[in-house]
């Protein structure tokens, strides 16, 4: 006769500690202290800071959404895409369209901008999905650079009639609105760190959610995170459209900024490589990056101007310290990951 | 609709443009093939180059076409030793810091070295006023067209660079080490071939080509713009990624059909004012179509191979 056997003990299937399964702590973006950085920028710069401050934060609000779409492609997916301007554009050309068109109120058409980018980036992602890599930075970079000749040509609307809004005399041009609640500087200013608030909070959740996790296992191996049953293609896409959104409305919120005449400059080839090397710099890995990257580009560039070294030095360098500190950035995170055994 | 003969100075020019896209296209497949590196600097070095020879050569505001007289003669071939001493320098001293990473990485390295060499060259010479560099030329009527010596250079040399190229990495132990590198640079290494020299050749094949091309091209678009010279590898990459960065041969077709196309849709601006007014994406439509194509079928990379 043979004993039963009996699981042991030590086998009994217990839950695992609460803490365990539960995020506990988000490292993209912690609630406490972008709360902290948000009250501030609300309230304490436009007490402390003259109009001149206030125009550098409301072009380091715009960019930090710009930068924090790339950097969340680059950093939490692996795709470099070196056409983030191109969808920053079409949310600027759709929102200055339909502020002119229609009476729908502005944050509605900021949104609109930013869903139309999205769209359109949807549809040029699709087929870009298939490539990725070195590939994929230069099919990005064809499309930023042709998206420049089709801004180029259609020009951004000013107040005119038809399809492309562009007036015919001079006298014609009109200003882009802005929001009845929102006409002055600072409170336009405010509406804008109110709006970049939002896009990362949006943008929080998806990484600390079911999406980021299958992005970040895209990013280790695509081929893994096949093998483990996620679906790369929309996983992918879904990165794609977010950041196309969030670029979009970061365009669509830069059109309140700019008087009259909008320029082509801020979308053209020159601006893709510099948005990569601001995203670089910054740091790709959490969405601070896209904070901290857009400071260096508006913020500290003027400081340094107006304290450090006069006539006008560091803004003239602007695109020799950037492209500076993206090479060393690359040299130097190659030095690390040799550093600690890992093949970059 | 324009008649034939309205396109025949347009395929001349065309044939031009697409012989500059040829060069550069075989600067970067010859470099990429040997070191894994897209050199996206090569048009700032180019500009840079061509910068440094037109100050050289006199250039002032008041004289936006200075002519070569007497040493200064000499700002021609500085454009070339520019070229070819900054591509080598960051290809002996940067690239290698920069080898262990992917092909994507060590191109943003390239990236860098363009926006660092823009800023000083905006920095250096005003861009608020046109300026241009232009070559001893002379004009000929050709069939009812007017060609220039330029032109024709531009086309020859590019013929010859292909060919000379092509024979140099078959026919040569440089060559064949090129070849080698590109295969497997760890292989190559252990069977005894000097990857650094051999990578360093490349740079400096790639630095001399970049010159010759920034001679002709500033001639070519009549204007020594700092955008557009610098960005004028992003068109040139068009016929670079059609050949997938690997046949010089179709790199060359392809980019001369880039450069034909694009110029011939300039006489449609009276009837198909939209075709003349995109025809400078001809380039980017080409590639991205081209990518496309190269990448129907899907694949993922596991343990470094591909899968499809």
């Amino acid at each position: 006769m043979t004993a039963v056997a009996t699981a042991p003990a030590t086998l009994v299937e217990t839950p695992p500690p609460r803490g365990i399964a539960r995020v506990t702590k988000s490292p993209y973006f912690s609630p406490g202290a972008a709360i902290v950085v948000f009250v501030l920028a609300l309230f304490a710069i436009p007490a402390f800071f003259d109009a001149f401050w206030i125009a550098n934060f409301t072009q380091m609000a715009v960019f930090s959404i710009v930068a924090a779409s790339a950097g969340l492609l680059y950093g939490r997916v692996g795709l470099v895409s070196l056409g983030q301007v191109a969808s920053y554009g079409i949310g600027c050309w759709v929102t200055m369209r339909l502020a002119f068109a229609t009476s729908l109120p502005f944050p509605i058409i900021v949104v609109l901008g930013g869903v139309a980018a999205m769209l359109i980036g949807m549809l040029i992602g699709l087929p870009a999905l298939r490539v990725s890599g070195l590939y994929l930075a230069l099919v990005t970079l064809m499309l930023a650079a042709g998206m420049e000749i089709v801004l180029n040509t259609v020009k951004f609307p000013n107040g005119g009639s038809g399809f492309k809004g562009v007036a015919k005399t001079l006298s014609d041009i009109r200003p882009t609105r802005r929001p009845s609640f929102a006409l002055t500087d600072v409170t336009y200013y405010r509406f804008l760190v109110v709006g970049a608030f939002v896009m990362f909070v949006i943008a929080s959740l998806m990484l600390s959610h079911k999406p980021g996790r299958a992005w970040e296992s895209i990013r280790q191996s695509e081929a893994a995170a096949l093998a483990a049953g996620i679906d790369v293609t929309r996983y992918k896409l879904l990165a794609f459209a977010l950041a196309a959104f969030m670029a979009g409305v970061a365009g669509g919120l830069y059109a309140g900024t700019v008087p009259k005449g909008m320029s082509i400059d801020a979308f053209n080839r020159q601006s893709a490589i510099f948005l990569i090397a601001v995203v670089i710099m910054g740091g790709i890995y959490s969405l601070w990056g896209g904070l901290l990257g857009a400071f260096f580009a508006t913020c500290l560039l003027k400081f340094l101007t107006q304290n450090v070294v006069g006539h006008q030095f560091w803004t003239r360098f602007a695109l020799s310290l950037f492209g500076f500190g993206l090479l060393v950035n690359l040299i130097q995170s190659t030095r690390v990951a040799e550093k600690k055994g890992i093949e970059a | 609709m324009p008649g034939l003969g309205d396109f025949w100075p347009y395929i001349i020019q065309g044939l031009a443009f697409g012989a500059m896209y040829a060069v550069t296209g075989t600067g970067l497949v010859v470099l990429y093939q040997t070191t894994g590196v897209v050199n996206l600097a090569f048009g700032a070095i180019g500009c840079l180059g061509a910068h440094l020879a037109w100050s050289m050569l006199g250039g002032s505001l008041s004289k936006p076409t200075p002519h070569a007289e007497g040493w200064r003669i000499l700002a021609y071939p500085l454009v070339v030793v520019v070229c070819a001493g900054l591509t080598v320098a960051y290809g002996v001293f940067i690239a290698p810091l920069l080898a262990r990473r992917d092909p994507l990485v060590k191109s943003l390295g390239t990236l860098g070295v363009a926006l660092l060499l823009l800023g000083i060259m905006k920095e250096r010479w005003d861009t608020s006023k046109p300026r241009a560099l232009d070559l001893p030329t002379k004009k000929y009527t050709v069939a009812g067209g007017v060609v220039t010596t330029t032109q024709l250079a531009a086309l020859g040399f590019a013929i010859l660079v292909v060919v000379v190229v092509t024979l140099f990495l078959k026919q040569t132990a440089t060559g064949t080490a090129m070849r080698a590198i590109a295969n497997d640079r760890d292989v190559s290494s252990l069977l005894g071939v000097p990857t650094r020299r051999v990578e360093a050749l490349a740079w400096l094949g790639s630095g001399v080509i970049c010159g010759c091309v920034f001679l002709m091209l500033p001639p070519l678009f009549k204007s020594l713009d700092q955008g557009t010279l610098t960005w004028f590898i992003i068109g040139a990459l068009g016929g670079a990624i059609v050949g997938q960065f690997s046949s010089l041969t179709v790199t060359f077709f392809a980019s001369m059909a880039i450069g034909v196309i694009e110029s011939v849709l300039t006489p449609f601006s009276d009837s198909f004012q939209f075709m003349s007014d995109f025809r400078k994406m001809t380039p980017f439509v080409v590639a991205v179509a081209a990518i496309m194509w190269i990448s129907r079928r899907r694949t993922v990379v596991l343990a470094g191979r591909e899968m499809r």
